[in-house]
């Protein structure tokens, strides 16, 4: 499963990257997590407010800091 | 010891009960806008098919009803321009964004002053479209549009209808309006508030509300702690004689160091008002204070860096100089006509 936190580093994308790695951790998943800061690469999944998660290059959410308990149902 | 008293004795003079009732309403209102605003309906009007005089609109109030995280002001900023309405919408976007944010604008109101404080909010909205449509005009036709419609339309109507998230934030933005000062009617906008909230609004929602206000409190109250410290201190150790050198008048010098002092100066959200304020008590005329007040907030030199990368060097600089240039205008106009 690759995971990608979309985001260009402030706080409330990394925070979304620490609830991805506990969510992850806690589900006891195998999990690659990617964090993309790169404005052109967010723009390319269509993705308009960050932070965002995407799953398998499937956008699950934007504008969202998520609970692990959230980022779990994505998994 | 001297200092540390400064910054002590701003914080003591700033928290009056007063003051700090108005906060707390400003944070509910943020709150609010953060959890209910549909950003659906205001996304779609940034869309390559919106009407642009619509787009331009909302996008010079944006900073206002998206609540956008400030790293999120770039990545709209490039899709908007890229996938959607255009540079001209997107740059007022840009510049607007972080200049209209309820808290800070509600801080230079109780801070500062009615008079500045109206001529930020005006402004700033002013600015941004006029900035806006002149990069436009100079830019639109060397801009390659790949107009992508899909990604401003966001499916997140709620189960309330549109007049009652209008009914709702209007009796908020007037119980912040009419505040401590008039407890006759703010308690009578609370009572209709609190009868809206048990019409309109599910538990699980208002319970979300106040989840999402005391999490903004708590991101930001801190920020605003050391602003007024800061802004303290540095009333302590800067000398009255230099601010009023350089900018102790209102000419067109004055606010344009001031208005390129503040787009450098990188100012963490809300910090820049108590700032500015200190610079005010120790001299600096209100005109050049408004330049800094209005070129501040969206620009820093971390921040114009990140932005040549999006738009390019000529573009970002051309903006950079709109920035600066118009927003000492606009301090020296309200420096001699308002204040």
């Amino acid at each position: 499963m690759k995971i990608k936190i979309l985001g260009t580093g402030c706080a409330n994308c990394k925070k979304l990257e620490v609830n991805a790695v506990q969510a992850v951790k806690e589900m006891g998943i195998e999990a690659e997590i990617e964090k993309v800061e790169n404005i052109q690469d967010i723009m390319s999944y269509g993705v308009m407010k960050t932070p965002a998660l995407v799953v398998d290059e499937k956008v699950k959410a934007m504008g969202k800091i998520l609970s692990p308990e959230e980022i779990k149902k994505h998994l | 010891m001297f200092i540390l008293q400064g910054g002590w004795q701003a914080l003591v003079d700033y928290l009056t009960i007063h003051r700090i009732i108005s906060l707390f309403i400003a944070f509910f209102l943020s709150g609010a806008i953060a959890q209910f605003m549909s950003q659906g309906a205001v996304l779609k009007h940034f869309g390559p098919n919106a009407k642009k005089a619509t787009s331009y609109f909302i996008a010079s109030v944006s900073g206002a009803i998206l609540a956008v995280c400030s790293c999120s002001v770039l990545p709209m900023f490039a899709s908007i321009r890229q996938k959607g309405a255009g540079i001209g919408p997107a740059v007022t976007f840009l510049f607007s964004g972080p200049a209209i944010n309820i808290l800070a604008i509600t801080f230079t109101f109780s801070l500062i002053g009615k008079d500045v404080g109206f001529v930020r909010v005006f402004g700033a909205v002013g600015l941004s479209l006029v900035i806006g449509l002149i990069m436009y005009f100079v830019y639109n036709k060397s801009e390659v549009v790949d107009a992508n419609e899909a990604m401003f339309e966001l499916d997140d109507a709620g189960e309330r209808k549109g007049w009652q998230n209008v009914l709702f934030f209007a009796t908020l933005i007037a119980i912040l309006i009419s505040g401590v000062k008039n407890p006759l009617p703010t308690l009578l906008l609370t009572a209709g508030l609190m009868i809206e909230l048990y019409l309109f609004f599910s538990k699980e929602e208002i319970k979300a509300w106040a989840g999402e206000t005391f999490s903004l409190a708590k991101k930001i109250a801190p920020l605003f702690i050391i602003g007024i410290f800061l802004a303290g201190v540095i009333k302590a150790i800067i000398s009255p004689e230099l601010m009023v050198r350089f900018v102790g008048n209102n000419s067109l010098g004055a606010n344009l160091f001031s208005s390129l002092f503040g787009a450098l100066m990188y100012f963490s959200t809300l910090t820049e008002v108590p700032i500015i304020n200190s610079f005010i008590e120790l001299g600096m005329q209100k005109g050049p204070a408004t330049a800094m007040l209005l070129a501040g907030p969206s620009l820093s030199l971390p921040n114009m860096i990140i932005i040549s990368r999006v738009m390019g060097i000529k573009r970002a600089l051309t903006y950079i100089v709109l920035v600066v240039i118009l927003s000492a205008l606009v301090g020296m106009l309200a420096g001699a006509i308002i204040y």
